[in-house]
């Protein structure tokens, strides 16, 4: 038996929708101050953690900070604006300008991406290679394959999807005051903001993004690996 | 059963983008996702899409499933879908490789980045809801409990 649907039905769909809609709307906004979510990320600016230390040798006593800071293992030299002359897999020399986005690390012209081109909290290759050299924790938030077909020496891979339900368990080996540089394959790849954002919510305070990814890092001729390493499951 | 279906992997997305409803992890990946597409939404926006979106895909998957305002469920069903369809092929169009985040980590029939798989699976649920707007909906609650709006 057919029942002929009264001619103000559509009325009514649109009231409960509008209904479903609000409440599920106003569950969402109460959950939303249970548990709020950080959109943006802070972390130390890169040049201090960089600094040469002072040699302690003939200078009386003084209080240090309690933060630890990676001391280079040598005094480093001022930080230089210029990047190092790249290997024989890329040819930097008569290129100009950075074309981040439009040439990838190992075209003809592409050089690495300038401090000054960055977002905060982003690093170029030399910052994170000095990093790397003061033994800060590389996190690859690239595909699994990706990974171990090569990723920076001695990096955990860490995926936005490992924190889905909690903190990885990778994350109890890298200590809270640990320098942490995240990379994912540079140009639009936007894995390694996130997987930062989620780094800085649990509780890291110096976490970077390598601007110009594992590509610009390989072409540059810095330590890498290949292999199964240490990945988050 | 095309509304129980529906519903149930509404329910089943929404449950993957909050739970565990006691750690933060699930809306800050989820947020992630969101700006991921790169719309330039306001931090209160993209908060509120946060939250707001995954509850109501919940609420309106239970109600598909028990078979209550089935019309209007699948409505807000069909009205999402339509704006993820619009947001991924906006997203393909400008060439950003990214994660559907319709599921947290999880898949339905397509794997890997957002492509056109995933458009291709949203009609296909997008036809669903569509059928449980416009076909008088059998067997539901509505039904049962004499309600107008079948």
């Amino acid at each position: 038996m057919t029942v002929k649907p009264p001619t103000n039905i559509w009325k009514l769909v649109a009231i409960q929708a509008l209904v479903l809609a609000s409440v599920g709307s106003a569950i969402g906004v109460i959950d939303a101050f249970r548990r709020p979510i950080n959109l943006s990320r802070t972390t130390v600016d890169v040049n201090d953690l960089l600094k040469p230390t002072t040699p302690p040798a003939a200078v009386a006593p003084t209080p240090t900070p309690a933060t630890p800071t990676p001391a280079p293992p040598t005094p480093a030299p001022p930080m230089a604006k210029a990047e190092p002359a790249p290997t024989a897999a890329s040819t930097p020399t008569t290129a100009t300008g950075t074309a981040t986005g439009t040439v990838n690390p190992g075209d003809a012209g592409w050089k690495p991406t300038p401090e000054a081109a960055l977002p905060k909290g982003q690093i170029t290759i030399e910052q994170a290679k000095r990093l790397f050299d003061a033994g800060a924790q590389f996190i690859d938030t690239r595909k699994k394959d990706e990974y171990e077909a090569g990723h920076v020496q001695n990096a955990f891979r860490i995926g936005l999807s490992n924190f889905q339900a909690g903190d990885p368990a990778l994350l109890a080996m890298i200590p809270r005051d640990s320098v942490v540089v995240a990379y994912c394959s540079g140009g639009q790849c936007d894995e390694s903001e996130a997987v930062a954002r989620m780094f800085s919510g649990s509780g890291y305070a110096k976490v970077f993004v390598l601007h110009d990814g594992f590509p610009g890092w390989k072409v540059m001729g810095h330590p890498v690996q290949t292999g199964a390493g240490m990945q988050a499951e | 059963m095309a509304g129980i279906f529906l519903g149930a992997v509404f329910l089943w997305a929404a449950w993957k983008k909050i739970a565990p409803l006691g750690s933060p992890n699930p809306p800050q990946v989820f947020a992630s996702s969101i700006t991921a597409y790169k719309l330039g939404l306001p931090d209160w926006l993209v908060t509120f899409s946060t939250f707001a979106v995954p509850w109501t895909e919940l609420l309106a998957g239970v109600a598909l499933i028990l078979g209550l305002w089935t019309r209007a469920a699948a409505g807000i069903i069909v009205a999402m879908l339509l704006l993820f369809i619009g947001l991924g092929i906006s997203a393909l169009v400008r060439g950003l490789e990214i994660k559907c985040g319709c599921f947290g980590d999880g898949t339905l029939f397509c794997t890997g980045g957002l492509g056109w798989c995933h458009i291709r699976e949203n009609l296909f649920l997008t036809s669903l809801g569509v059928l449980c707007v416009l076909a008088r909906p059998r067997g539901t609650l509505d039904e049962l409990l004499g309600r107008k709006t079948f």
